[in-house]
């Protein structure tokens, strides 16, 4: 019984979301998109809880090192001062600048080091330890040469390049998609089959 | 595609999908289980005995996607959450704590859920801490990067010497993927993007490549619902496959 009910409503809202898609007509389906944004906001409550969970037992346990601590500390900080500056809403100028000077930049930084990671990344996957890595060194080297604007000099290695790009590369993400479409589809067939029970503990 | 094209692809895949389910379901309710081929989880199984023997820590994060929310992701986070599953199963009867993080406040309550239901499988229920599992930013463009620098805290911090990452990543992957690299911890991770599969080839111990990634969990359960789903799979592919063999065939023929 715990998990009758709960599946039975699954089971409907998977049905009721895919006659609508077959048929081209709109009766429900929109509105339980909708409700699952409304769940959303709530469960940011949680979200908020478990912050202060996890951080402030930190914060008051002495057993962790003093930089956690602090850096814990910051963050509750924080929490605070964010939550307090939301209550007149998201679109005043203090929360408006809070968003765009301190948490985009931040956002920026982050991804900033993208570069020097894609970097070492990159070396570490070229260096020839195997025939595989030896592949895919030629192969970069192929698509680095065709990139850049001295490569406008070699038409060879532009061919080439798109060559490598339309055909082996290319067969090689049709063939990963249309497998993850079909792992996605047996997941949506468990859903409305009922055996997918995980989301119901 | 026409409406009653797009009605017809769908009734068939669903109308077929569905019987062969339920056949394959049947049959391994009965015990014939299918053999299958490897996937690369040595690695991981031997770092957990490692953290085992260490007292160290494993990091599982289902991706930074959420469940039936705006931006997709659901059937990805759901193999994320599969593979937390199995992950805490073999963790915990092993003795190691798992720490889960999630970028969805929609998969936190599931993924604690999840994590309490392993340790108890897994026959200490004692085990079990709610701080364990954690949400560190939402799942938008921005959270994102808010998200990967708190898993990064934790690989830093949290003394993690192994790291799965199965779920729907994006750019960010490769921030937490590196940082793990970087220390020398053992990575699990999958996809079905394939431009972070990319990321990912080049800082994982392992990577679960599209399909894989859905057939996590039937390797690390052993449950038959998920091995009949795997058969379903298999028998789609074989089906698209000669279809688009036949077709070129076919349009080589026709000119």
């Amino acid at each position: 019984m715990r998990y009758l009910i709960p599946t039975i409503i699954a089971i409907l809202a998977g049905l009721i979301v895919l006659a609508e898609f077959l048929l081209g007509v709109e009766v429900m389906g929109q509105k339980l998109l909708d409700w699952v944004v409304i769940l959303a906001a709530f469960a940011v409550f949680l979200g908020l809880v478990n912050v202060l969970r996890v951080h402030g037992t930190r914060l008051v346990r002495r057993t962790a090192p003093f930089l956690d601590r602090f850096y814990s500390f910051i963050l509750l900080v924080t929490v605070i001062i964010v939550l307090v500056i939301g209550i007149g809403g998201s679109q005043t100028p203090l929360m408006s600048w809070t968003y765009h000077y301190v948490y985009v930049p931040l956002s920026a930084t982050m991804f900033s080091l993208l570069a020097f990671y894609v970097a070492s990344a990159a070396y570490r996957v070229l260096r020839l330890r195997s025939g595989e890595a030896a592949v895919m060194l030629v192969v970069g080297l192929v698509i680095l040469l065709g990139q850049i604007p001295m490569g406008s000099d070699w038409p060879v290695l532009q061919d080439l390049r798109e060559w490598v790009l339309s055909v082996p590369a290319l067969a090689g993400i049709r063939g990963i998609i249309i497998g993850a479409a079909l792992g996605a589809i047996t997941t949506g067939l468990r859903v409305l089959l009922g055996l997918e029970r995980r989301f119901l503990l | 595609m026409g409406d009653i094209e797009r009605m017809v692809g769908v009734l068939l895949v669903f109308t077929m999908g569905g019987a062969l389910y339920a056949y394959y379901r049947l049959r391994t309710r009965y015990g014939r289980l299918p053999d299958l081929r490897p996937l690369p989880l040595k690695s991981l199984r031997r770092a957990i005995k490692r953290a085992a023997e260490a007292g160290t820590t494993v990091h599982v994060s289902p991706g930074v996607g959420g469940l039936g929310e705006p931006g997709g992701g659901t059937a990805e986070t759901l193999a994320g959450l599969t593979a937390l599953e199995g992950v805490a199963r073999e963790a915990n009867a092993a003795g190691v704590r798992v720490i889960a993080t999630t970028a969805s406040p929609i998969v936190l309550p599931i993924a604690q859920a999840t994590l309490e239901q392993a340790c108890t499988a897994s026959g200490y229920p004692e085990e079990y801490d709610p701080s364990d599992v954690r949400f560190l930013a939402g799942n938008t463009a921005t959270g994102r990067a808010a998200y990967a620098a708190g898993v990064v805290e934790i690989l830093h911090h949290e003394d993690v010497s192994a790291n799965v990452m199965v779920g729907q990543f994006a750019d960010e992957y490769l921030l937490m993927g590196e940082v793990g690299a970087q220390r020398g911890i053992t990575q699990l991770a999958g996809s079905n993007d394939p431009s972070v599969l990319a990321f990912m080839v080049a800082s994982a111990d392992d990577t679960l490549i599209g399909e894989e990634m859905y057939a996590l969990g039937a390797y690390l359960s052993k449950d038959p619902v998920q091995i009949a789903g795997l058969q379903v799979q298999d028998w789609a592919r074989i089906l698209i496959v000669g279809a688009i063999v036949i077709l070129v065939i076919v349009r080589a023929l026709i000119g």
